[in-house]
């Protein structure tokens, strides 16, 4: 039992290390505190159902399509409320609760597009491939879990690569100064609109693959989302990326772990508790280093 | 001349029809009255929030209802109007709401769902000049509850009891595993399974709670695999139970499942395929496969009119309006004459099948039966074997 | 008319957590999100203590603000040394802490089923069952609570916020304990919320998780960013329009079929668009930094 609960729970970490890294991305580089990073993962979602069931599309398209829309989605979000707020030199709690408001516009739009009623994710031709079983010692998963794990990895390697480059390591650089970025000469708006994109595409391919695994999608599965997201991301440690995506996979263990010690249904009071414990006791993140900036 | 006196019948017919109006549907039907007063019936459902897609079902359900009685002529020619307000799914919305249904649109009879929004209103709807009809409402807790509060689905305590002495005695189960969505309803069966199924000599291994909108199940089942119960009790919301099963059946658990009907969605089918066959449920209320007019009227009534299969929210509240219209069209239109038009009523014919009168607790009875889930399928498990 | 009255008395219990916000938010600079948390508590010790015992309705909301500020100290002494957004998080982490508390203890919350049928409040001993008479005692209670916070903001404590509020390192040099001052802002409004809770359970007559999520401390929060950071004129301003919109919008006409979201999305692009042009709100002075 003890290999299939660590399957389980780095199939899920994987889902949740994803979309943590994407927010880890947005909030370390512009400070903002993106709370529709739910609402963007939940648009990606109905967006992948419409190619893969809808419109019958194939799989590679489709996911590569599905992070462009997120990507996208992202950068509007920029334009029409972060910029503007940039412009005006707001506080981080005015950009907490535009978010917030977002959040809230975006997900009943997505159910005023897709209604309301939650939608199976259904893949014409790969049904049966997708959901085989494969063993790995006496543990069992899902193709589709597997994949979940495989695409991960690939993509956290992608970003780690990607890190290196030009855009990356200015990505870096705004999020450690952003006053020196932009003495320096930085592009810094296009590097924003880059951040948001990147962002938003990593909760975008983390949704599609969950939506593919798990099958339903519906207007407001954002929201478990993004609880996920911020404790991990807050436990993990936001100072560097390497700590988010720790953070994700720790809460992905820490629920299929957990489940041994205390009965189901506490096992999120068991995650809140240990959020404010490592805000109160250790804020940088039980993975992170010191925080650089107090007060960010 | 033969032939021209045939034509001038037939035009005449023809006109006549033209003049009165309309295709009426039923030999009794007049015609509506605008003059008349509106008969308004209010309902509260969740149409935001996490459960959003209940009040879609339901919404449309009672919208198909109004307009299939102001085709008929109206009650005794007054329109019949439904306003729908959100409940968001929480009590205080629904109170907020029922207050303005009652207050400024003056409504008199109302069909709530949700546990918790139909039990917070409970004390306002017996302080007041109102009449509810509970459709879905599955707590206990609602039989009883006043003099104008009826309820059309048998609450928990009747098919949660069923569901533990048929796993006990028919099934030959002795150790289960229990599941369930913490809300009034997931609470309330896990109450009256494991009462019933204790009762009789059985043991709960292990019981575990989860949130609505939980997607993935795999920790729990882990830990269920381990135990090796003979059934696992799943009583959680549609969604949530194809998921359980699905992916209990991906971890190689092939353990016989059983939950209550809420999973009577055609969803169930497309999440779990073959990994649902053999699922067993407990229904009451409703069967879009029941071999009756009415409900085979409102399946296809729905489907035509929606281009979706309707579920069983649907139908009961379709058939709680039409009800509502069955005792003001013999009552009139008042709080009093429709709770005594229902009491009255001998019995109905609906979407949800048969139901019979309500008994001196305001609930009515229907039958219990255990279906189980075959490649797309449920067929009633007596007729199985 | 029943409706109306009861959502006059919610806009009372708004602009009593507002103020109470507003203090925390506008004088010590702080954000926090456990106002549901803290409004929650208050809310179920009025219905366990109406239910179970007889006492006075003053007795209660007395009891009510007290208890929610002890807790509420016990969450801010670890609390108050972080800033900013961590404190924020701290508060959210609170907040659904205490919901999964309501929800998950079955044996005195009675978890999702809430606590029903919470009896009229006994005011000196009479059983008051007139919804009039209740708005008016709750508008009395307000207007003291508005009274109260006033007096506040004006005495030396409260312009010793306010500068703290500007440059807290000054102030520190100056001598003052801040963290002092925070507690106390923070008891203060921890209060308010508790009080507010109980007005929540004597007009809803029930009380269950759903109404204390993150969500009403976000509506909240909004209400005062809405009308004006530190500015009391301004926190009353934000809870009549956001009141008065999020329940008056359920009476605006729309189309059917988009109705319902509709509104909704009203509601989340207020907050968006105030943030964007007019940030300090409608009669605010101050932005938060």
């Amino acid at each position: 039992m003890l290999i299939q609960t660590l399957v389980n729970g780095i199939s899920l970490g994987s889902a949740y290390a994803l979309t943590a890294l994407g927010f880890a991305i947005i909030y370390r580089t512009l400070g903002i505190f993106h709370f529709a990073h739910g609402s963007v993962y939940a648009f990606s979602a109905h967006v992948a159902y419409s190619l893969i069931t809808l419109v019958k599309m194939p799989l590679i398209p489709s996911v590569l399509l599905t992070m462009l829309a997120g990507g996208i989605l992202g950068m509007i979000i920029n334009f029409l409320i972060y910029e503007p707020l940039k412009r005006h030199a707001s506080s981080g709690q005015v950009y907490m609760i535009a978010s917030m408001g977002a959040s809230i516009v975006l997900q009943n739009l997505i159910a005023t597009a897709w209604g309301a009623i939650t939608k199976v994710l259904v893949l014409p031709n790969l049904e049966t491939s997708l959901y085989n079983i494969h063993h790995i010692g006496s543990a069992v998963i899902t193709m589709a879990q597997l994949l979940v794990v495989i695409v991960t990895v690939v993509a956290l390697a992608t970003i780690a690569l990607f890190s290196k480059s030009m855009i990356g390591l200015s990505i870096i650089a705004l999020g450690n100064d952003s006053e020196v970025a932009e003495n320096l000469g930085m592009k810094v708006k296009a590097i924003r609109y880059i951040t948001l994109a990147v962002g938003s595409a990593l909760a975008a391919l983390s949704a599609v693959l969950v939506s593919i695994d798990l099958r339903a999608v519906d207007s407001a599965m954002g929201v478990p989302i993004m609880l996920m997201t911020i404790i991990a991301v807050i436990v993990g440690g936001t100072a560097n990326f390497g700590a988010a995506i720790a953070g994700g996979y720790l809460i992905g263990l820490i629920k299929n772990f957990g489940i041994w010690a205390i009965s189901a249904e506490w096992d999120n009071t068991l995650l809140f508790i240990m959020l404010v414990l490592v805000i109160m006791f250790k804020p940088a993140g039980l993975f992170g280093r010191k925080i650089s900036k107090l007060g960010r | 001349m033969k032939r021209i006196l045939s034509l001038a019948l037939a035009l005449t017919l023809a006109l006549s029809l033209f003049v009165c109006g309309g295709s009426t549907a039923t030999a009794s039907a007049g015609t509506i009255d605008p003059s008349l007063e509106v008969y308004k019936i209010g309902c509260i459902f969740p149409m935001t929030g996490t459960i959003a897609s209940s009040g879609e079902y339901c919404k449309n359900a009672v919208e198909l209802a109004a307009e299939k009685i102001n085709n008929s002529g109206g009650i005794n020619g007054h329109k019949v109007e439904v306003i729908v307000e959100d409940s968001k799914g929480v009590p205080r919305d629904g109170i907020m709401a029922y207050k303005k249904l009652v207050d400024v649109n003056k409504v008199i009879a109302i069909v709530p769902t949700i546990s918790s929004v139909v039990m917070a209103l409970v004390p306002e709807v017996n302080a007041a000049d109102v009449v509810m009809i509970n459709t879905l409402a599955k707590t206990n807790d609602i039989v009883g509850a006043g003099p104008r509060i009826f309820s059309i689905t048998i609450p928990t305590s009747g098919d949660g009891t069923y569901q533990g002495t048929f796993a006990y005695e028919v099934l030959g189960a002795r150790t289960a595993a229990m599941l369930y969505v913490k809300s009034d309803v997931g609470i309330s069966y896990d109450k009256f399974v494991t009462e019933e199924f204790e009762r009789l000599g059985g043991k709960i291994l292990s019981r575990d709670g989860h949130d609505g909108g939980t997607t993935d199940f795999r920790a729990v089942l882990t830990k269920i695999k381990q135990e090796n119960p003979d059934i696992i009790f799943v009583e959680s919301q549609y969604q949530e139970i194809a998921s359980i099963i699905k992916q209990a059946r991906d971890l190689g658990i092939d353990t016989q499942t059983m939950s209550f009907s809420s999973v009577l969605s055609g969803q169930f089918n497309e999440i779990t395929g073959k990994a649902g066959n053999g699922h067993l449920i407990t229904v009451s209320g409703y069967d879009p496969e029941e071999n009756l007019a009415s409900v085979q009227d409102f399946v296809k009534s729905y489907r035509d009119k929606y281009g979706a299969e309707p579920i069983i929210d649907s139908a009961m509240t379709y058939d709680a309006v039409m009800m509502f219209a069955e005792a003001i069209r013999s009552n009139g239109y008042t709080a009093d004459g429709i709770s005594q038009g229902l009491m009255d009523m001998p019995g109905y014919e609906g979407a949800t099948g048969v139901i019979e009168k309500f008994n001196d607790r305001h609930v009515v009875s229907r039958p219990i039966r255990m279906q189980v889930h075959q490649d797309g399928k449920w067929l009633y498990y007596d007729e199985q074997n | 008319m029943s409706v109306i009255l009861s959502i006059l008395i919610q806009l009372c219990m708004y602009s009593i957590l507002a103020l109470g916000l507003n203090m925390l938010v506008g004088y010590s600079g702080l954000v926090s999100s456990a106002t549901a948390a803290l409004f929650g508590i208050g809310g179920y010790l009025t219905a366990l203590f109406a239910l179970h015992y007889k006492l006075d309705f003053f007795v209660i909301l007395i009891a009510g603000g007290v208890f929610a500020a002890v807790l509420g100290v016990l969450v801010s002494l670890p609390a108050l040394r972080l800033k900013g957004d961590y404190f924020f998080i701290t508060t959210m982490g609170f907040t659904w802490i205490i919901t999964n508390i309501m929800t998950n203890w079955m044996q005195v919350t009675r978890g999702p089923n809430g606590l029903t049928g919470i009896p009229s409040p006994l005011v000196f001993g009479q059983v008051l069952n007139s919804r009039f008479l209740f708005f008016i005692l709750i508008l009395i209670i307000t207007a003291l609570c508005i009274f109260v916070a006033n007096r506040v903001c004006t005495s030396p404590f409260g312009r010793a916020l306010k500068g703290m509020r500007e440059d807290d390192i000054a102030l520190e040099a100056l001598g003052k304990n801040i963290t002092a001052f925070r507690v106390k802002t923070f008891v203060f409004y921890a209060i308010y919320c508790g009080m507010a809770g109980t007005i929540y359970a004597y007009n809803m007559r029930f009380v269950d998780p759903t109404a204390f999520t993150s969500d009403e401390s976000i509506f909240v929060l909004s209400m005062v960013v809405l009308g004006g950071v530190g500015s009391i004129k301004g926190t009353l301003v934000g809870v009549l329009v956001l009141g008065i919109i999020s329940e008056g919008v359920r009476y605006v006409g729309l189309p059917a079929s988009i109705a319902f979201q509709a509104r909704q999305i009203i509601y989340g692009l207020i907050l968006v668009l105030f943030m964007i042009f007019r940030p300090q709100g409608l009669l605010g002075q101050y932005k938060i930094t």
